[in-house]
């Protein structure tokens, strides 16, 4: 075994929930191994949790999401991928999610954000079935819809010096500051 | 939360199933290889994602397997740091709590990572916490002033760090020896509820309003 590129893409809640709902329709005419089945449908049962949108999100929702969240330039692929994931219902939400918000995002945007993810909650809700056909521009399953990009690994491998700091916790102020002002 | 990862193995087809359509027959190779396994420094691999690239089949001499060299992408569950996940409380000791998200149980909250004014009660068995407390000792207050982190309750957690470890199967004899030592996972989390909006979902329900009264009044 080789492993070539640990991370090739970012995959969403709702990419992971389709996949393994396919599969899982395919095992009931298929034998499968214990473990194979264990994880999917543990897996699936976190994912169903009414918590999440994902049983009821699909593809085009979500691009017009990030469609609609790409004018907010501050908004980092990962703080997307949370919203979509976590869609942020209150600005308590929206606070876990981007880090500091006030500096970085006016109160018009804040309430912009949050009206754009209600909306996409809402569309879903309406009309799904006007969308599950007659797609002409239907993203390609094969192809995540976060690419990791360079930027992105830029930031992980910024993670991961945060993740050394928070493990010597005894690393002056300024270091951690200076990690802070790279993310802006 | 969910990755993908670009995996090279060499992959054996059994000979019952060759009949099989061989993306089928590879399909569930690699998946009864690396579902639930944990992969180091990758993260617990889930299933297969897509299958980039195969040889054709080469037969041994020694057995009836077919073996195909295949690229192909995991998809595997590794969150970043710093993600935000919904879990659930497994169980709590005084030392922190263990929290679970139904395929992965192996993520944990220390004491320092609650929020601010967090005390165990030992009758209780569960942390409590006491939003803004000012009068001294925390253990004067009154049940009703505690917001108690119990069991199966849903907590909203940031990951905090990662932890890989090479973990070595122990001989059966020396494992009976030992039961009283934890045997260390290959991957853990170690996550915080320590922030406004972290810890249990439905804190942060009710006072919704008021949260975002105050979220106003702070600009």
């Amino acid at each position: 075994m080789q492993v070539i590129n640990t991370r090739v893409g970012l995959l969403s809640n709702y990419e992971v929930f389709s996949l393994l709902k396919d599969m899982q329709s395919e095992h009931k005419t298929h034998n499968t191994s214990d473990n194979v089945r264990f994880i999917q449908n543990e897996t699936l049962r976190y994912l169903s949790d009414p918590a999440f949108p994902s049983t009821n999100q699909n593809e085009h929702v979500i691009s017009s999401l990030l469609e609609q969240l790409s004018q907010f330039s501050t908004l980092t692929t990962a703080e997307k991928l949370m919203i979509v994931n976590i869609p942020p219902k209150s600005i308590v939400e929206l606070y876990v999610i981007v880090e500091e918000l006030e500096d970085r995002l006016s109160e018009q945007d804040i309430e912009a954000i949050l009206s754009i993810v209600q909306s996409s909650l809402n569309h879903r809700a309406d009309d799904l079935s006007g969308y599950s056909n007659a797609n002409p521009t239907a993203p390609n399953p094969d192809q995540p819809l976060f690419e990791d990009d360079d930027e992105e690994n830029a930031k992980y491998e910024m993670e991961a010096a945060e993740q050394e700091e928070f493990e010597n916790a005894d690393v002056g102020e300024d270091e951690g500051r200076a990690i802070d002002e790279v993310d802006e | 939360m969910f990755i993908l990862s670009l995996v090279k193995d060499t992959i054996p087809v059994i000979p019952s199933n060759l009949n099989l359509e061989p993306s089928i027959a590879i399909r569930d190779s690699i998946n009864s290889k690396y579902s639930n396994k944990i992969l180091q420094d990758v993260g617990l691999s889930i299933s297969l994602h897509s299958i980039i690239q195969s040889s054709q089949g080469y037969l041994q001499h020694s057995n009836g397997n077919v073996y195909y060299k295949v690229t192909f992408n995991l998809l595997v569950f590794r969150p970043f740091i710093g993600e935000i996940l919904l879990a659930k409380v497994k169980s709590t000791n005084q030392h922190g709590i263990i929290a679970s998200i139904d395929f992965f149980d192996d993520i944990w909250i220390p004491k320092n990572q609650l929020p601010e004014i967090s005390e165990f009660d030992s009758a209780e068995n569960t942390f409590f916490w006491l939003a803004g407390w000012e009068d001294g000792d925390p253990f004067t207050s009154s049940p009703e002033q505690r917001a108690y982190i119990d069991i199966g309750e849903q907590i909203r957690i940031r990951v905090e760090a990662e932890h890989f470890e090479n973990v070595y199967p122990t001989p059966k004899k020396k494992q009976l020896d030992d039961q009283e030592e934890a045997v260390p996972t290959a991957y853990r989390l170690t996550a915080s509820i320590d922030g406004q909006g972290l810890g249990i979902v439905s804190w942060w329900e009710q006072d919704d309003e008021d949260e975002q009264d105050d979220s106003a009044m702070d600009q």
